[in-house]
């Protein structure tokens, strides 16, 4: 019995989710587009941008659209015009002013190697510039480069076309790392867990979104009443912002709503049953 | 359909005050019990991966405690408002999360020991950032990631079913809750187990 009840209240869940920045950036419309860049050649890895084009649906549907407590919608958006540099170009994140003026540096002697500007929503391409990847086996880095204060406006998502090593995975491990790239664009950065998408590296099969995915999204981009799936900003739409304080102390649970709602549905129980008494008659 | 809920709310409720009239001259009573629970909680069953082999979260013991109560209404019909709250799990003091499910239920008894239940709840889930920074493995080398600072929530309407075994003032339940029921590509059900106990007042 003792042993049952120790079990009971020992969760087997764990979560450990983080962001990729320390001021909590994330897209400031829960609606996000998805394109590929029109231009992109991905020769080394041996796919052509419908190829890549097809990775994105499954990565939306199968991983960050399927979050009910989460209002984000990211749509599958199809091609967004060429930009020259995204093929060779550096990636650099905004804050970065070396990066930035090795970009330019390299611009100037080729045009093509020069600073990838800044996109709006995501951008997906392949590049083979070995600078912007730490190494051949990484598969892909994502930079949210372009900013609105602390919102994030759009995002770069290179795949690593200095190396074959993307185009030798099985669909279903691309379509796991562009979801994952899509999660550091939304503001995400790594789990310690493996069986998160956020993990750092790929595993044996992927097929869904880990408890800490799950949690990291519903925070950055939170439900506020979703009327049974009908509306995405229904019942709660009008509470407005949805922090309630700067920096509460962490484990400490948010007792006074909590009470003050219970207390409310109790009064609203009391008085409900002194207007319905039953009358009283006197005895013949 | 932005009324959806509170309509839903509101049938419950006069089907509440209703019975309550015809039953009330009974037992001079409107609440005639208060329910306490405790149990388990396991949130989007078969949609969450558990392992790199890709297995699906089909349990957790997430302990979840509630406090309801029980408005006989006419016939075998009983209208079971409650709270329940999915216990805080946290990573290392640095996010602490809390689930709330604010419920209103309709009971049918088609037999002494069994009752059938369905209805809505408000599902609010809450994370609590500490702050702090971590470094984690990042492919070739190593990252510093951030712990958000904040206090977030998200709420949910959820469709709920569920049955329930009674043994006198004990009952044991299984309760289901439906999110974005009517949006497929986003539905997903959680369940609870609960052994409730019945005070009876």
């Amino acid at each position: 019995m003792k042993f049952f009840i120790l079990m009971l209240f020992i969760s087997q869940t764990v979560f450990a989710w983080t962001l990729n920045n320390n001021f909590t950036g994330s897209f400031k419309d829960n609606r996000v587009d998805v394109f590929i860049d029109e231009g992109t050649v991905c020769s080394t890895n041996m796919m052509t941008p419908d190829e890549l084009q097809s990775l994105i649906e499954p990565a939306l549907d199968n991983f960050w659209n399927k979050v009910p407590t989460s209002n984000l919608r990211l749509k599958d958006a199809g091609f967004s015009e060429h930009i020259d540099t995204i093929n060779q170009g550096r990636l650099c994140s905004p804050t970065n002013e070396t990066c930035i003026q090795d970009g330019i540096n390299a611009g100037n002697i080729d045009p093509l190697k020069g600073l990838i500007p800044a996109v709006n929503d995501i951008v997906i391409a392949c590049n083979s510039n070995p600078l912007n990847f730490g190494g051949n086996n990484v598969l892909a880095v994502t930079i949210p480069n372009k900013y609105s204060g602390k919102k994030i406006v759009g995002a770069l998502i290179l795949i690593n076309d200095s190396s074959n090593v993307f185009g030798g995975l099985s669909r279903n491990d691309q379509i796991g790392v562009i979801a994952h790239e899509i999660g550091h664009a939304l503001g995400l950065g790594h789990s310690k867990e493996n069986a998160s998408l956020m993990y750092y590296r790929t595993v044996e099969q992927r097929k869904r979104l880990g408890q800490d995915d799950i949690d990291g999204i519903s925070f950055l981009y939170p439900m506020k009443g979703d009327l049974y799936g009908f509306s995405e900003n229904g019942l709660m739409a009008s509470c407005g912002t949805i922090s309630m304080s700067k920096n509460p102390p962490p484990g400490n649970p948010p007792f006074l709503p909590m009470g003050a709602m219970l207390f409310l549905m109790i009064l609203g129980f009391e008085v409900f049953r002194l207007f319905n008494r039953p009358k009283t008659r006197p005895s013949s | 359909m932005l009324r959806l809920h509170i309509y839903l709310l509101s049938v419950l409720f006069c089907v509440a005050s209703y019975g309550d009239r015809s039953i009330a001259s009974e037992t001079n009573k409107s609440v005639n019990s208060f329910v306490f629970n405790a149990g388990t909680y396991t949130e989007f069953y078969n949609q969450v991966q558990i392992d790199t082999t890709g297995r699906l979260k089909e349990f957790d013991r997430a302990p979840t405690v509630g406090f309801g109560m029980k408005i006989p209404l006419k016939h075998e019909f009983s209208f079971l408002p409650e709270m329940n709250w999915v216990l805080p799990r946290k990573s290392g003091e640095r996010v602490v999360k809390n689930v709330f499910f604010f419920r209103a239920d309709l009971g049918y008894d088609p037999m002494e020991w069994f009752r059938i239940r369905g209805g809505t709840s408000i599902a609010w889930l809450n994370q609590q950032g500490g702050g702090g920074e971590e470094i984690i493995n990042n492919g070739n080398s190593t990252s510093t990631f951030y712990y958000p600072t904040e206090n977030r929530s998200s709420f949910n309407n959820t469709i709920d079913l569920g049955v329930e075994l009674l043994i006198k003032k004990i009952s044991l339940r299984f309760q289901t809750y439906t999110f974005s029921a009517l949006e497929p590509r986003r539905r997903q059900i959680s369940y609870s187990i609960f052994i409730s106990y019945y005070w009876d007042r």
